[in-house]
Parts: C-alpha cells; sequence; structure tokens
C-alpha cells in the first residue's frame, strides 16, 4: 500500500498538526487489560490507563473466561491474555512473512493477523478483522497511476488539502496545494487544477470536524466507507470504488 | 572540546547548530538555505551523510548532483560556519533503509539475531529492514568500505581547511531502539564478544562457577541467558553488563575507523532519551570511543519533566552536555508514528533544556525536508513564523554561555539495582521494534519479582523530590562509571546491597576531597566518618546546602546560572498558571531576559507563569 520510496513534502502545517494528534489518539488513548502468564501462572499484568496492576491473581486457569470477565468488570475497550511459553512461534514466522510481504502495511497486517490467530492469544472482545487490506487491494485497480484529493474547510472557509499519489496500487507521494497559489476558493477549482496534471477519480470535499468523527470511530474504515452520508461532507467522488462490496 | 562549547583556532564557540540535509534539498537552493541558518543566529549545521544514498552499487558511489556534499560544505565553509558530519552508518533520519545499504542488510551474516537464531526486524518510518550487528565481522567489514569512501572526503574539509569541527559515528546504536534485554543481540560474533567478557570478568571457569551456583566448563561453553527466569541472577546481570560493554566496545570501533582514515576533530554519538542501562555515557567517554557521548529528545510540553531529568543527567555524565538532536517539527508518517511535538511546544522544551544543564543542542530539523514539516526554515529557504523562536533562543544561548549552573549536588543511579531489574525482561524472542507488530505494552515485558526490585526507583523519586523541596538543582549520572565528583558539594547514592568496590573508593576518596557523601537506606560497603547514611529519603534535608534563591511555591523551579552577570530562570511543569513569591537574603531585582517581564523587592519579588512556561532574567543588585 506504501511505496518505501514514498514522498511526504510541502504539507499544509496546521491541518498536517491536526492530522498528527488524530492519528495519534487513535493509536494511543485506547484503554486495555493485558495480561502475560506461562503457562498459567500470571507473570505481569498491566492496565494500559493506569499501568501495572500489582494485586492481580496469581493464577489464570480458564484465559477466555478470564478475559470476557475482565472485559465486563473493568470497562476497558479490550482485554487480551497471552501466554509467554507460547508466544515463541509467532515471531518465529515474522521473518518469513516479512520475505514474502516487502511492503510495510503489509507487514503489520500480516504480523497481526498472526498475533490475533496465534493459540497463545485469547482476547475479549474477538479481534476486528482488519479491512485495509481489502481497501488497498482496490487501489490497485482503481487505475495505474491517480490523485487522491481531500480539501478540507473549517467553519464553510477553504481551510487546507492534502493530495495523494498512487501508482500500482502504491501511494508514492503526499503533499499539499502550497504551491498552486492563489488559494482555492472552492474544491472544485482545487480538483480541476489537479486533473490538469492526471485523473483523479477519488475526491472528498468536507468539514475538519468530519475528519475528526472519522478518527474518533472504532471501525475507520466503515466510517470512511460512510463518510459521503457525514453531514459535514460537501463532496465525495469514486468512494464506491474503494468500497463498492461494503455497500452492496 | 571544552566543558561549554568547542574550541575553533583560538576561541571557545558555542556549539548550537542546525540540522540541514543537503541530499534532500535542491543544490541550486543550498546556499539560500545556509543564509537563512546563518540569519537565525547559528553558526554550525549538522548533516547525516547517508551510505544508502551515495552507494549506487556494491563498490559504487556518487557524490554530484544534489549528492555533491563537498560542494555543500564549501558553501558553508564560505558563510564562515562550521559543521557537524555524521556519516552513519545508520542515520535514521526517516530514511528508507535508516541510511545502512540494503544489500548489506540482506546479507545473513550481518544480520542480529535473536535467541533462537532469528534476524531481528526493524520497521522503519516507510519500510522495513533486517537490523544489522554491530558485532558481525562481515557488517563491519562493509562498513570499513563506506568509510573508506566517505572518511577521506570528509577528513579533507576538517577546520581549518573546511568547516568540519565534529564528527558523530553512527547514530542512536543501542539494540535499535528495543529496550528488552534479551531480544538482541545473540549473533555468533557478539556471543563471542560476550564470551571474552565473562573470561576478563572471571579470570577462570572455577570463579564464574562459584558465582552461578553450577559448574561452568570452559568461559567457550557458555551460554546467554535468554529470558529474565533464565539461571542465576548473576548470569543474567552479566548479559546485562555485557550489552553495555558491547555497546562501548561498537562505538570505539566506528571511532577508530573514522580515526585511521583521517578524522581528528571530536567524535561525539547520540543515544536516544533514557538513562539507564545498556547506555553508559560516562564509560563511553572514558574509553576513549567519543569525546562526546550525547542523547536526543523529541518532546511535547507534558514531557518537561523528563526533558529537565535527561538535562540533568547529560549535566552529570558528559564533558559537554550535548543534545545532539533536539526536535523542531515533526515526522510526517503519522500512521507509524505521529509526532506529538507541535511548535508551541518547542519552547517549553529548547529552554527548559538549557535551563536545566544542556550546554550544546543541534536543532532537529531546523531545515523541513521530505518526510519532515514544519521546521522554522522551508526546503527553499524561507522561515516560517516558527523561526523567530531560533533567533530568540541562539540569543538566549549566548547569554548563558559564559555562565556556570549552580548544580551543587549529584543524584547517582544505583546501575547495579538497575541490572537486576533490566535482567527480568521477558519474551524476548517476541518484541518488536514497533507497536503495531506486537499490539501489547512493552511494559508487559518484564517480569515482576514481587521482592521490591523497584525499590532503587522508589528511592531515587523520593531522594528527587527532597531536592526539589530543598530549592536544589541537581545533575543526575550512574555508578556504572561514577564522572569526575569534585564539582559538587554533595553525591548522593541509593545504595542496598554492596556497591561496587571501585565505585566505594571513588565516593570514598571525594569524601576525602570534602565532597559530602549521602546514602540510604544501606552504607553500600562504605564506612567512616566521612559518610552519612539515611534510612529514609526524608532524612536528605540536613545535608544539603542553602540555595540563594527560594520560591514559596513548589510547583515553581528556580535554576541559578552565575558568573559576570548573573542569571535567573523559573520553571513551571505543570498544565496549570502557577504563581509564588521568590525570596533571597538581600534586595534584589529581576529584569527580564526571556520575557520582558521586570521585577523588583526588598528581598522577594512575586512571579506568576503560565501552564508549561520558563521565565528568565537577570539578577540585579
Amino acid at each position: 500500500m506504501i511505496h518505501p520510496d514514498l514522498r511526504v513534502h510541502d504539507l499544509h502545517p496546521e491541518g498536517t498538526a491536526h492530522l498528527q494528534g488524530l492519528f495519534g489518539s487513535r493509536q494511543w488513548n485506547r484503554r486495555e487489560i493485558q495480561v502475560l502468564h506461562a503457562s498459567g501462572r500470571v507473570v505481569n499484568a498491566l492496565d494500559t490507563a493506569s499501568g501495572i496492576l500489582e494485586d492481580f491473581a496469581e493464577r489464570i486457569d480458564d484465559p477466555q473466561a478470564e478475559a470476557d470477565r475482565l472485559l465486563e468488570k473493568t470497562g476497558a475497550g479490550r482485554v487480551i491474555i497471552v501466554d509467554a511459553d507460547l508466544l515463541d512461534g509467532f515471531a518465529s514466522s515474522l521473518p518469513e512473512i516479512a520475505k514474502k510481504n516487502p511492503g510495510q502495511a503489509e507487514l503489520l497486517w500480516a504480523a497481526n493477523e498472526a498475533f490475533w490467530n496465534h493459540p497463545a492469544v485469547v482476547t475479549s472482545p474477538a479481534p476486528v478483522t482488519p479491512e485495509w487490506p481489502r481497501v488497498a487491494q482496490r487501489l490497485q485497480v482503481v487505475g495505474e497511476r491517480f490523485t487522491v484529493v481531500v480539501a478540507i474547510y473549517k467553519e464553510g472557509e477553504p481551510y487546507c488539502d492534502f493530495m495523494a499519489t498512487v501508482e500500482q496500487g502504491l501511494l508514492t507521494e503526499v503533499t499539499s496545494s502550497l504551491g498552486m497559489r492563489p488559494w482555492w476558493k472552492s474544491h472544485d477549482d482545487l480538483i480541476a487544477a489537479v486533473e490538469e496534471r492526471g485523473p483523479v477519480p477519488i475526491a472528498v470535499a468536507c468539514e475538519q470536524s468530519a475528519l475528526d468523527d472519522l478518527f474518533a470511530s472504532p471501525d475507520a474504515v466503515s466510517a470512511l466507507a460512510n463518510l459521503p452520508n457525514h453531514p459535514a461532507v460537501h463532496f465525495t467522488r469514486g468512494f464506491e470504488l474503494l468500497f463498492e462490496e461494503d455497500r452492496r | 572540546m571544552t566543558g561549554r562549547g568547542l574550541l575553533i583556532g583560538e576561541d571557545e564557540v558555542s556549539l548550537f547548530s542546525g540540522e540541514v540535509h543537503y541530499w534532500r534539498l535542491d543544490p541550486k537552493d543550498w546556499g539560500t538555505v545556509l543564509d537563512a541558518v546563518r540569519w537565525l543566529g547559528f553558526m554550525f549545521v549538522a548533516t547525516y551523510v547517508p551510505w544508502a544514498e551515495h552507494e549506487i552499487a556494491e563498490g559504487r558511489y556518487d557524490f554530484s548532483g544534489r549528492l555533491d556534499i563537498e560542494r555543500f560544505l564549501g558553501l558553508v565553509h564560505e558563510r564562515g560556519m562550521y559543521a557537524l558530519v555524521r556519516p552513519g552508518p545508520d542515520c535514521a533520519s526517516e530514511l528508507t533503509t535508516s541510511g545502512w545499504s540494503r544489500r548489506v542488510l540482506d546479507d545473513p551474516r550481518t544480520q542480529a539475531r535473536r535467541s533462537n537464531g532469528d534476524p531481528y526486524i526493524l520497521v522503519t518510518p516507510t519500510s522495513w529492514v533486517f537490523a544489522p550487528s554491530y558485532a558481525s565481522k562481515v557488517f563491519l567489514g562493509e562498513v570499513a568500505r563506506w568509510y573508506d569512501e566517505i572518511v577521506p572526503r570528509l577528513a579533507a574539509l576538517q577546520y581549518p581547511n573546511g568547516p568540519v569541527v565534529a564528527c558523530q559515528v553512527d547514530n542512536e546504536m543501542g539494540y535499535h531502539f528495543q529496550a528488552n534485554s534479551y531480544a538482541l543481540d545473540y549473533h555468533p560474533d557478539a556471543l563471542a564478544e560476550y564470551r571474552d567478557f565473562l573470561a576478563s570478568k572471571y579470570s577462570d571457569p572455577s570463579s564464574m562457577s562459584e558465582a552461578y551456583g553450577f559448574e561452568v566448563g570452559s568461559f567457550h561453553d557458555a551460554q546467554p541467558p535468554v529470558d529474565g527466569r533464565d539461571g542465576p541472577e548473576a548470569k543474567r546481570t552479566d548479559w546485562v553488563e555485557w550489552r553495555e560493554r558491547h555497546l562501548i566496545g561498537a562505538i570505539g570501533r566506528l571511532s577508530a575507523m573514522a580515526r585511521d582514515r583521517g578524522i581528528h576533530v571530536p567524535i561525539t554519538h547520540n543515544d536516544y532519551p533514557r538513562m539507564t542501562t545498556p547506555m553508559n555515557p560516562t564509560g563511553l567517554e572514558r574509553s576513549g570511543a567519543v569525546d562526546v557521548a550525547a542523547g536526543d529528545v523529541y518532546a511535547p510540553k507534558e514531557g518537561a519533566s523528563y526533558v529537565r531529568e535527561f538535562a540533568r543527567f547529560l549535566s552529570g555524565t558528559s564533558r559537554l552536555p550535548f543534545l545532539a538532536e533536539m526536535g523542531a517539527g515533526f515526522i510526517t508518517v503519522p500512521w507509524l508514528l505521529p509526532m506529538k511535538v507541535q511548535p508551541a511546544d518547542e519552547e517549553a522544551i529548547d529552554v527548559r533544556a538549557f535551563c536545566c544543564g544542556v550546554k550544546a543542542a543541534n536543532v532537529y530539523m531546523l531545515v523541513e525536508r521530505d518526510r519532515w514539516y514544519s521546521s522554522p526554515i522551508t526546503e527553499r529557504g524561507e522561515l516560517r513564523p516558527n523561526a523567530t523562536l531560533y533567533r530568540r533562543l541562539t540569543e538566549l544561548k549566548g547569554r548563558l554561555f559564559p555562565l556556570a549552573r549552580w548544580a551543587p549536588a549529584l543524584l547517582l543511579e544505583n546501575r547495579a539495582e538497575a541490572r537486576k531489574d533490566a535482567a527480568l525482561d521477558i519474551a524476548g524472542t517476541a518484541v518488536q521494534s514497533f507497536p503495531p507488530m506486537l499490539p501489547l505494552d512493552h511494559r508487559l515485558f518484564r517480569f515482576s519479582s514481587g521482592a521490591g526490585v523497584k525499590r532503587y526507583e522508589q528511592w531515587d523519586k523520593e531522594l528527587a523530590a527532597e531536592l526539589q523541596k530543598g530549592g536544589i538543582d541537581y545533575d543526575r549520572a550512574s555508578t556504572a562509571t561514577l564522572p569526575d565528583l569534585s564539582p559538587y558539594e554533595v553525591v548522593i547514592v541509593p545504595a542496598f546491597d554492596q556497591l561496587d568496590k571501585a565505585v566505594v573508593d571513588a565516593l570514598k576518596a571525594a569524601a576525602g576531597r570534602g565532597v559530602r557523601i549521602v546514602a540510604g537506606p544501606e552504607s553500600g560497603g562504605m564506612t567512616g566518618d566521612e559518610i552519612e547514611v539515611i534510612s529514609d529519603p526524608s532524612m536528605l534535608g540536613p545535608f544539603l546546602p542553602a540555595p540563594r534563591f527560594v520560591c514559596d511555591n513548589q510547583n515553581i523551579e528556580l535554576h541559578l546560572f552565575q558568573g559576570e552577570q548573573d542569571i535567573l530562570a523559573a520553571l513551571n511543569n505543570g498544565a496549570e498558571q502557577e504563581a509564588g513569591t521568590i525570596r533571597a537574603g538581600e534586595a534584589f531585582g529581576l529584569e527580564g531576559v526571556w520575557e520582558h517581564e521586570s521585577l523588583r523587592g526588598e528581598g522577594s519579588v512575586d512571579v506568576a507563569l503560565r501552564p508549561w512556561a520558563v521565565q528568565v532574567w537577570k539578577v540585579m543588585a
């Protein structure tokens, strides 16, 4: 999905900073209970919000039942219980996965799949099957080389934009239209300007608040598929190319 | 090199540089960019020199166009500026292969190994690589070929023949960001080093057998531990200690390669921000591996307290407290590594670092480029609105340069205890280089014995709180290798078991020279009237000197710089507005330096600080 030599340059500063924050909040703010045990003897237990749980039980005899119980008791978003004695096999598979998946995103997805399906791992609720690989696959059939345009408004005024170039299904460049001054008055102007250089089969114009909602959603892919229906979205193009099956 | 800057010709110069990546800029913009750097007050630029960019095929290199580093350094020299060059082999710098040649990383003989023999995968900003082993003779041979090509070019441009005044070897070498003691490196060449270490430590297998509690046939047969439950504690802590020695040795080998090829300016290395094993900056400098063991820090304002402590650590452990990378702007691959640093945070972090002991710094990135954004200077040499901060910072840095920070106390890490803690890591074959590959918190992977192994951390925390309560600024260092203790009035060491004999001897020698040594809760094996033993951190107060200025609000910290014109800094490390009264035993005034607020009182002045703010004043009689 991501070309190893991806170029990221000339971005809109404040808009990029805002996006950084949205990505950050998705990665590090989810509360989970994580327990590591060795054949039932608890080695460590952690609440990602508060730290090591010192008074945790010494043994876990039924990991799945314990995960379900902890989920209900703690109100955490997820409980993960892992048997350290069985975990070696998980890591051993990664070099082979890596060799077969030269892309970073593909490696991360494969590692995640290997983790959630590993017999050492028990979780409650059940893991969500990642949808991004399917989206990535569809990027490959949209076109040989094209640009995705995201135009962002703030309270109805043009604020910033991002343009992503995709070549043979791989993201090769991300930039903003800072070089296209004078600034666009409407997303139509922006898209037309980009189209002079190549096809723009996928585009969205929305208020920043729509992106905030997108990142706040627990299932980002579904939220993205439904973005055209968001009340703060002014315009979309080509979402059916990415999410056709989801809509049927 | 001096304790506060570089000696260039006859002049002692304050080292404050900005990172500029020549190969990521259009060569026609190099001059404009350098002029902007100079306009902000910077006399130094720093740049990586990436192996992966210059090597176009095995044994073939490109130094033309955007890769013409000699021309770039020539432009630096023309402007009367100086350069710090960083030829790797690791450059990180958001490069696809971290700067290493992919050709070399794909050779299994060069790859760092887990205890089960698997190669270790390092996720880079846009890709992944098999991380190299710095013990691998094949890898080091390839590095030597790269150095054969690049180092003579850089050496020819050393001052006064060119702008190069310092050279950094590698970058954040410490096991590829991996904190788990048993994740790597089990490369055969690394294990040979480990066995040599055991042989030098124990001299004969019977001594080792006695320490381990089981028969060790020969050093050649010694097997490394693979987990925090593997074998006796001595075996595990030996492994952790060897990992410290390995880094010093590996950095030393690179340094020697650079020296052999003509580098005579100071050599540096930079670690990422941590203050414990496997890093030993004082040991790194003392071994001769480098002249300066520096550190990097990227932090939002919420990390203010950590930055303060890291600055104190650099001040206590290094000859020249140098932040080799002080974050400005942010990396733009947020799906992997969303940096939270915003331009508004940079002031809170940078001024704080200078007020807490940092004497030299490199702004990373001063000039933005591919995969990095919101730096003070654009790729084309235009100034962004946040650039004025750096002009003000260069002025502040110049003002503090001739002054000495009043830090009468040194708080030591008990490295023996830290090694015991690090030796309890588990699941070393499973932990990964970045969280997305293993969606578990790294804190999970340390065996919790419940036997008080964290006691030294608790003592450290409470001793630091006592110093803060007493209004005492202090430095940090480690018993791994003690720094010169003579600048301090008080040296404080948390001691539980017997301290190493070399540590005891050094502390007692310092006590003999008038330095007050405070240990607790045990004596650590020290005896004599000159050693004070406290059973609780709250007993530290009576052994501390009296500060010249105190604030009645504990949330406002004071830092004093003494010299021809004394400077006082006040820090608010929290998210709330703070107000308090600064008192002294004399009438004094404060004239604003960082913010233009001047205050005067008969022995006291009232101050107010915004959340995370730093205020700096000249002290007026």
